[in-house]
């Protein structure tokens, strides 16, 4: 088993060095120590996007609302960013990310829904609030304090990098050496087993989804914060690379198998493909079509990797 | 004949909430507004439900197999980009119309390979199928709309057959043909069974890949059929114009009487009321000038009573 997770990693490594080594050939420009710094405070915000997605797909749910409440969060943020201080408006963002989030987990785990048909309810709910909240407008223009966060420095270091680490660290101690991480784990793999051995599913289930918002929330500041602009339809394009980021990752839709680390790998592997499509002048529209394509090929190499053990 | 509550209660568990949402939509709509029940609005209103209405056949038979299909407005989008483009080229409207099935079909057959061979989760096999799908309508339109595409052309949606509406008898034959395929053929046994459960199916030595394959290759075409009434609708193929619509079909579908669970449900006829109720409340909103957000919001609180009415009428049984 542990060996299998080590060629796994390396396997990524490996992917995400023959990327950049292609891509440093083709365009010079790549390497540029600005460009790589971009490349990071990029895969930050799609990690922290990731990363709560990763933890909800470890219990076999899905969230497909990330996109939408990172728009929702984002958006009333913004707004009382302009009337506001700092500190309150990032506390309602990230309440609002995390009361959307229970909400999901609510209908998920107490009224017993299908997840991913909650969370494609939720994606609609939270747009459209979000739509209607801005009236089509933009915000855009922030504090300097505030701009930190998304394309300032600490130490010398980019904050979005500082925050994308610590909530890495963060979640690779929750899902690993504390109890509700084996829970996470307990419950993906075997939800009956998980309920006769008598795990809290609901109570789970609930902080799961609630983690997803949250991040989501974060990732909204980050995104606010660097882009130094919002407008409703923010979250539009996030959901597919984020999906992308922890398929590659090497989280089983499944349920119970992956990990966080590998979110962070498949993160920083997205992040350097969209960017070097970027690079090599390749239309957007195009890169929808690959990030599509990237999410179709990771799942399928993860269910020929898992057919051969499955019984049926 | 007495009436006992047992018998009561058998009919309500029959009737699926979409029945009820129509009548109180159609009560509450009269009394608000002058113009929804007008014979204009109701012409509009067919001719906005048709739509809708092909995209939920197709997404329930996919439903029935325990799948679903996010793709479902993008495949439609696709399918009338290239019409478009067909058209504009100066291609036969019989040719034009071909070529849409023809795309929706071959994007069927590609959710159809991933899910039933590849075996991966159908949302999340439908969701990049429909990333793939936005890049391609964008790249071949490059952005923007194909407009004009004829008068004879804009005949399918709009004009009339014997006084009824062109586009509900394609809607009329086609729910035929999807109870037919249900109830009359060795398919439609197999798609409630693929529900049901998929691994006595194919323990039973049935060609259990095949089957589920061919409901997304089905649905696929009638989504195609769907794009050619909707670009002839709007006269125009525009790459974002299918955007959301696979959440009507769902929702249509959820509140038809259809589950998601065990190939319960799987009466066209209840499809088309959850159809129903999804355009009334729409044409209804419209009327009364609600934002279309507004109306997206109300459509997915919709849904979640929809399944939360479900799941307490299963508990009562």
């Amino acid at each position: 088993m542990l060996i299998k997770q080590y060629t796994a990693l390396l396997l990524r490594f490996s992917t995400l060095i023959v990327i950049s080594v292609f891509l440093s050939v083709v365009r010079p420009e790549f390497l540029n120590f600005d460009n790589i710094i971009n490349i990071l405070r990029q895969s930050s915000l799609l990690f922290l996007l990731a990363a709560g997605l990763t933890v909800v797909v470890l219990t076999e749910g899905i969230d497909l609302s990330i996109g939408s409440i990172l728009a929702l969060s984002a958006c009333i943020m913004a707004t009382l960013l302009k009337t506001h201080g700092l500190f309150l408006s990032i506390s309602v963002g990230l309440l609002i990310g995390a009361g959307c989030g229970f909400l999901n987990g609510f209908m998920v785990a107490i009224i017993g829904l299908p997840a991913f048909i909650a969370t494609y309810g939720m994606l609609w709910i939270a747009k459209g609030v979000a739509v209607i909240f801005m009236k089509a407008s933009i915000i855009w223009g922030f504090p300097k304090t505030f701009r930190i966060f998304g394309a300032g420095n600490v130490f010398g270091v980019p904050t979005p990098i500082i925050i994308g680490l610590v909530v890495m660290g963060i979640l690779y101690y929750m899902l690993n050496y504390t109890n509700i991480g084996r829970y996470i784990y307990s419950i993906g793999a075997n939800n009956t087993t998980a309920r006769f051995s008598g795990i809290p599913i609901t109570r789970t289930l609930l902080i799961t989804y609630t983690l997803s918002g949250v991040l989501c929330a974060a990732a909204g500041v980050l995104y606010v914060s660097r882009m130094n602009a919002v407008e409703a339809g923010v979250g539009d394009t996030l959901l597919l690379p984020a999906l992308a980021a922890l398929t590659i990752g090497g989280t089983s839709l499944f349920g119970g198998e992956g990990g966080i680390g590998g979110t962070l790998l498949g993160s920083i592997i997205i992040s350097v493909i969209i960017n070097g499509m970027n690079l090599m002048d390749v239309v957007s529209h195009w890169q929808n079509f690959a990030v599509g394509a990237i999410v179709i090929v990771a799942v399928f190499v993860d269910q020929i990797g898992s057919a051969k053990v499955s019984v049926t | 004949m007495k009436v006992t509550s047992e018998d009561i209660k058998k009919t309500w568990k029959k009737i699926p909430c979409a029945y009820c949402a129509v009548i109180l939509l159609v009560i509450v709509y009269t009394t608000l507004t002058n113009y929804f029940l007008t014979v204009e609005n109701f012409v509009n209103l067919i001719q906005q439900a048709t739509l809708l209405g092909i995209l939920s056949l197709g997404m329930t038979l996919i439903i029935l197999t325990m799948g679903i299909d996010l793709s479902a407005g993008m495949i439609a989008t696709l399918c009338g980009v290239v019409l478009a483009v067909y058209l504009k080229s100066g291609g036969s409207i019989l040719g034009a119309a071909f070529i849409s099935i023809a795309v929706g079909a071959a994007a069927g057959l590609f959710n159809g390979f991933l899910v039933s061979v590849a075996r991966m989760p159908p949302f999340v096999a439908t969701f990049g199928t429909m990333g793939m799908c936005v890049g391609l309508s964008l790249a071949i339109t490059d952005a923007s709309s194909i407009a004009g595409l004829g008068e004879e052309f804009m005949f399918i949606a709009n004009g009339f057959v014997l006084g009824i509406p062109f586009p509900l008898i394609v809607l009329v034959v086609l729910i035929v043909l999807v109870y037919i395929i249900l109830y009359q053929t060795r398919l439609g046994t197999y798609i409630f069974s693929l529900g049901g459960n998929e691994d006595a199916v194919r323990l039973a030595g049935i060609n259990a890949v095949f089957y589920k394959a061919s409901v997304y290759v089905i649905a696929g075409m009638l989504y195609g059929i769907g794009a050619v009434i909707m670009t002839s609708r709007l006269n125009s193929a525009h790459p974002t114009a299918g955007i959301g619509m696979e959440f009507d079909a769902i929702v249509a579908v959820i509140i038809g009487g259809t589950a998601f669970t065990q190939g319960k449900g799987g009466n066209p006829i209840g499809t088309m009321m959850g159809a129903a109720t999804i355009a009334i409340l729409k044409n209804g909103m419209q009327i009364m000038e609600i934002h279309p957000s507004f109306q997206i919001i109300f459509v997915g609180v919709f849904l979640i009573l929809a399944l939360i009415y479900d799941i307490i009428r299963e508990k009562v049984e």
